[in-house]
């Protein structure tokens, strides 16, 4: 899977557009940062399968990915952590009965502050603001 | 082998806020100062390696950013869980770990923690600067309840007034003024003026404020804060206050850990009190026994150990001398190190009343949550902006506990661990993309929650010991607790509960809080229980009081009013500890304040 | 190659205005399009100095005009994009350390009067009771106990004497302590943009502030309009001792003044010293970048890096036989009359990127070619931060994201973990990040990315 496909299909699980997730200039390199978690997280046989599955797709949207993808008993828990990823900045342990306790983890203090959650819902991550004194005063701007 | 050369003229137990604030002050009246503090140094990287362990941490809690130190442990609120899981480990490390530091004997656990490194708890409190109200200091007296101070508010007042501007509070006098009874110095302004509130303050206030209940009438204010805002230009001198800070630009952080330094934290007063030149720390020096001249009965030694890394061996021991001791190590640890110092006192150092360690009381917190009819959009600001104080006193407090109600900017993050809990579980069943987003837009825009900090009566049998199997790394005896919620407690909690319906009802906000036994248990088990047929859990507030309290007589209290212990002439105990009763409003102000005064009457006494 | 320069003499006394001259009209693309598209393929040829690559400008050149915004023609943000800010900065460095007596190229003779020396000190800008600043051009005033020493610095012709006022890094980090013990100095200056939007907006007073009730909006630079706007500079000056060489060093005699201050408690002093310039911030607002382009340069014999810990060398700030933990503040009290303090140990923990380092070597070059004994050969430039995206309110998404000078940000670099530095948003030094929090100090309203109205009485 090419890092440009990992964000395609991330557009989709996510609902962001691929230039909110990979700008053109691109000071935060987030979709990296989860590209390489994937790799390492998840075996070689499965991305492929993901990959392939995905690329498969003629003009690939919300419905063909869910049947295809989210649905699919192997495929599904991987999209859900893509989702997770971007959403949580957390990559949660595929092995429900692992007892390490690193298996589940922050990506990055980087991809922390970009979690997709927080700005969904108009917020920033705790501990994470690049708003001014007394913005919370008045509510945001929801377009 | 590092015995202290220098004959200092005091020697305080604890780098933290209470011994920090009197550190400065004996500092800069010119007297030599020796700190003992038990944790990791003042450094200039603190900051950033606290930040960097809170973005890597899974969960968030207080204790999140400050890794547990094996060599002078510290609790956390994912140790809690239900008594009969507590099981034995041989190895003081693993102990720690499996079952967390303190050694919780029940019948509940006791469910607040603090830090120990230089700063101490300062570094995760949540920034709330309340004064107590006049019947505070005399629960005895009006409602039969507990004891009384040995003081009043108007003796305290004016260290109310150094007390905020030695942390630097934001705040409004009109706001707080004439509420149960609290006044202020004629012509006294904050040195800062009012953070402002949130959106979801506004609407709580548009929605309660004139409601009444109980005997009571709703007002929403904004909480008087040790955190930066605007400035005002001094009541007496005109200057303006300025303490060389950022202001707050809402991290939505504050427990555990501003990143910007907006919020006051004690090495903030650390560092003045080491440019005074007259004050020395030794870091990584964990007190663990007090001595006395047998003659004199004056305090002449604190024995200690001392340590290279979190995990490692001892590697220094000595023992502190000076002319005066103060002992500000929070307080449980200051309970615990008296009790431990049994060698010349059967009933440990400075304990005649027996009183030491006992009275432990807490603010236990009753959440309540919900959604608001139209978004307020939590996760904006800081924690907490706004509460309501109007309904922490009145006749009902010879029946049950007041409380006080603060409003959370976080939305369900306290009690569900919103957003992650949510967010997991909507992706979890097949939810994503637009959906996903829509889902968030629509449920998170309106969470919000709201604590009542609820009174607990002084009870003998809320009390800490240090155990006498488990230990830390270096060997000193860990903490064991024996802690309960009174009945007089409990009964607050269902009142709060009632409360908390009523509010909801007026807001027009679903109530989402837990309310089944069922519910309770799988999200909080160790810290439900029950009353009057109905389940409640509790939280704790990170209040840690009346271990060491002040009174009127040495049979009955540790310290008198100036928190000079009554057995030891040249012995001072300072800090939360020293809360005779516990009221509602956070303890830090108060704390601060009689820091400020027990360094006064420590001076007036050379 | 080409540097012409015509300087504009105002007066027998510096007025502190800003040198132009006759300007080439530079290629420039509107102010309002946002940077050209990236293009198609990730891979990225190396930026080769001396050919057009990628829209990037041929080789540098020496020029008293000192921009009025950047120039944009690169596509790849990490690389191009980030040369021509580099370029800018440079640009900006050398038209501001131009002598502004002198047509001849910048260090001509060595070492210079500089431009940006001339402007208005903050400390004469927010004066005590909040008093109206005296007008632009008037010499700085020269506190009381000051008025003893040495009478040669104070009449200089032409110049009043740099006062250096301030020994300690923002929000109470600590001050600098270099290998002779001697504190390092710092003092902060506005241009006349800056200070005339201060002055008419009333800004430097608490009064003034309440009643401007507003955040503040300081003047952009403009390309198009040939207009410079708001620029700051923030100095770190190393007080010359016998063993530091004066010719690696801008230098002048300056004041160094230490106010009274209660924590710790020291009394107001006052000495003149022979002082070295060891570090250089420069702010500049500018229409393409209204969150403001910041450029940070440093005497090149600073500290070494952690990437090249072992570099040979004599530094300013550290000693390869200490043992002082690095990046720590020194022991308090902080008092510079303290005798025999330790050293700080800095070390610079991000390394400058490749291309800006490239960048410094060509500059350096031309620097040398003026007159091999310049001494602006001797600064390096540390890196550029701007808003990739200035509509991405208030922020801007700054690039890159961290961002450090090891005299003025030296504690906050990022900490050292398994052997790795990791830099911690919100924390680890970042310009825009920390002065996006900067605030007037009546009301708490935005003041634009400056600290200075937090100084208003």
């Amino acid at each position: 899977m090419t890092l440009d496909t990992f964000v395609q299909l991330s557009a989709i699980l996510t609902g962001y557009p691929e230039k909110k997730l990979k700008p053109k200039n691109d000071t935060q390199k987030v979709s990296e940062a989860y590209f390489a978690v994937l790799n390492k997280e998840v075996d070689a046989q499965t991305i492929a399968q993901l990959n392939s599955t995905f690329t498969s797709i003629q003009n690939p949207d919300e419905a063909s990915v869910k049947t295809q993808i989210v649905d699919d008993p192997t495929l599904g828990p991987i999209a859900k952590n893509i989702t997770k990823m971007w959403y949580l900045a957390i990559w949660y342990s595929l092995d429900p009965t692992s007892t390490d306790p690193n298996a589940t983890y922050v990506v990055s203090s980087i991809t922390y502050k970009n979690g997709l959650a927080w700005s969904t819902m108009y917020a920033h991550p705790m501990g994470y603001s690049e708003e001014n004194f007394g913005y919370w005063e008045t509510p945001p701007n929801t377009k | 082998m590092s015995d202290s050369n220098t004959q200092y003229d005091v020697v305080i137990v604890g780098g933290g806020w209470a011994g920090a604030t009197i550190a400065k002050q004996l500092g800069e009246a010119g007297k030599k100062v020796l700190i003992l503090e038990a944790g990791n140094p003042l450094q200039s990287r603190n900051r950033e390696e606290y930040m960097d362990s809170f973005f890597h941490a899974m969960a968030k809690v207080p204790s999140a950013p400050y890794a547990q130190n094996y060599n002078a442990p510290r609790p956390s609120v994912l140790d809690i869980k239900p008594l009969d899981e507590y099981k034995p480990e041989p190895n003081p490390v693993a102990s720690i770990q499996k079952n967390g530091y303190f050694i919780q004997k029940g019948p509940l656990p006791f469910a607040s923690t603090n830090e120990r490194v230089a700063g101490g708890t300062s570094w995760h409190w949540l920034g709330t600067c309340l004064r107590l109200v006049p019947n505070d200091f005399k629960l005895h007296e009006k409602y039969g309840i507990g004891v009384d101070w040995p003081m009043d508010y108007d003796d305290l007042s004016p260290y109310y007034d150094a007390a905020e501007y030695f942390i630097g509070v934001a705040g409004a006098v009109d706001q707080q003024n004439g509420i149960h009874g609290i006044t202020f110095t004629e012509g006294y302004n904050y040195p800062m003026q009012p953070i402002p509130p949130s959106v979801l303050d506004q609407h709580f206030s548009n929605a309660l404020d004139g409601m009444p209940l109980d005997e009571n009438v709703i007002k929403v204010t904004g909480t008087p804060a040790g955190r930066n805002g605007a400035s005002n230009k001094n009541w007496k001198t005109g200057k303006i206050y300025s303490n060389g800070r950022r202001l707050c630009q809402g991290n939505t952080n504050c427990t555990p850990i501003c990143p910007i330094q907006a919020k006051y934290d004690a090495t903030i007063t650390l560092s003045e009190a080491l440019n005074t030149g007259n004050v020395d720390v030794m870091y990584q020096t964990v007190a663990y026994e007090v001595l006395m001249d047998e003659q004199t009965k004056e305090i002449n030694g604190i024995k200690y150990k001392q340590y290279e890394t979190k995990l490692g061996p001892v590697t220094g021991e000595g023992t502190a001398t000076g002319t005066k001791y103060v002992v500000a190590a929070h307080a449980i640890e200051a309970a615990k190190l008296f009790l431990m110092s049994k060698s010349q006192m059967s009933a440990g150092i400075a304990n005649s009343s027996g009183q030491m360690g006992k009275n432990l009381m807490d603010h236990p917190v009753m959440l309540a949550w919900g959604l608001m009819p139209e978004p307020t959009f939590p996760f904006r600001g800081p924690l907490s902006t706004s509460g309501i104080e109007t309904l922490k006193d009145g006749a009902y407090r010879t029946d049950r506990a007041a409380y006080r109600v603060e409003i959370g900017n976080e939305g369900w993050n306290w009690p569900t661990g919103s957003p992650y809990t949510e967010v997991n579980e909507m992706i979890d069943n097949g939810i994503f993309g637009s959906e996903l987003i829509a889902d968030i837009q629509e449920n998170f825009t309106k969470q919000f929650r709201i604590g009542f900090l609820i009174e607990q009566d002084p009870e003998e049998d809320c009390f800490i010991v240090p155990s006498a199997t488990e230990t830390d790394n270096l060997g000193i005896p860990r903490p064991e607790i024996h802690y309960d919620l009174s009945p007089y407690t409990r009964k607050g909690f269902e009142k709060a509960r009632e409360a908390a319906a009523a509010m909801f009802t007026k807001l027009g906000a679903s109530n989402n809080t837990y309310e089944t036994q069922e519910e309770l248990e799988k999200h909080y088990a160790g810290s439900v229980f029950e009353y009057n047929n109905q389940w409640y859990n509790f939280f704790g507030a990170g209040h840690i009081m009346g271990t060491h309290r002040m009174g009127t007589q040495a049979s009955d209290s540790v310290t008198d009013a100036n928190m000079k212990s009554w057995d030891h002439d040249n012995l001072y105990i300072v800090g939360c500890g020293s809360f005779p009763t516990g009221a509602t409003s956070n303890p830090t102000l108060t704390m601060v304040a009689l820091a400020l005064k027990a360094a006064d009457a420590i001076l007036a006494d050379w | 190659m080409n540097y012409r320069a015509t300087a504009y003499l105002v007066g027998l006394f510096l007025v502190g205005g800003i040198i132009t001259t006759n300007c080439k009209p530079q290629k420039t693309q509107s102010e309002e399009s946002p940077p050209p598209e990236a293009s198609e393929t990730d891979a990225e040829a190396p930026v080769l100095l001396t050919e057009n690559t990628d829209g990037a400008k041929p080789s540098v050149t020496l020029s008293s005009d000192l921009p009025f915004d950047v120039t944009i023609t690169g596509t790849k943000l990490e690389t191009s994009i980030r040369r021509d800010f580099d370029r800018f900065s440079w640009e900006s460095f050398v038209a501001l350390n131009w002598d502004p007596n002198s047509a001849d190229p910048i260090g001509t003779n060595g070492d210079n009067a500089t431009v940006w020396e001339t402007w208005k000190n903050a400390m004469d800008v927010f004066l005590p009771d909040g008093k109206k600043p005296s007008p632009w051009g008037t010499p700085g005033m020269i506190p009381k106990s000051c008025k003893t020493t040495d009478k040669k610095v104070l009449a200089q012709v032409g110049k009043t004497p740099d006062l250096l006022n301030e020994m300690e890094q923002p929000f109470k980090t600590g001050p600098l302590i270099d290998q002779n013990g001697e504190y390092t100095r710092f003092e902060i200056l506005m241009n006349q943009e800056m200070f005339d939007y201060i002055d008419k907006n009333g800004l430097y007073s608490f009064e003034g502030q309440q009643k401007f009730n507003a955040p503040a909006v300081f003047p952009e630079g403009s390309d198009s309009a040939k207009e410079w706007g708001a620029i700051m500079v923030k100095a770190s000056w190393k007080i010359l001792g016998d063993n530091d060489d004066p010719s690696r060093f801008h230098t002048v005699e300056a004041i160094v003044y230490t106010p009274a201050q209660d924590d710790p408690k020291i009394a107001e002093s006052c000495f003149t010293a022979k002082v070295g310039l060891v570090g250089l911030h420069i702010g500049t607002k500018t229409k393409i970048c209204p969150q403001w382009i910041w450029s940070t340069f440093e005497q090149v014999d600073n500290a070494p890096s952690f990437d090249n810990i072992h570099r040979e060398g004599t530094f300013n700030y550290y000693n390869a036989s200490s043992k002082y933990p690095w990046n720590e503040a020194p022991a308090r009290p902080w008092d510079p009359n303290i005798e025999n303090q330790t050293p700080t140990q800095v070390v610079r923990l991000t390394s400058i990127f490749d291309g800006t380092e490239a960048l410094n070597k060509e500059y350096q070059a031309k620097l040398r070619e003026v007159n091999p004994n310049s001494v602006w050969q001797y600064y390096e430039l540390v890196g550029t931060q701007w808003p990739v995206n200035p509509r991405q309110l208030p922020l801007g998404n700054p690039f890159p994201e961290f961002l450090a000078n090891s005299t003025l940000e030296t504690y906050v670099q990022g900490i050292v973990k398994d052997d790795k530095v990791e830099l911690v948003p919100n924390v680890s030094s970042s310009c825009m990040h920390c002065h996006n929090g900067a605030t007037m100090i009546s009301n708490g309203r935005a003041s634009d990315f400056t600290f200075l109205l937090e100084r208003a009485q």
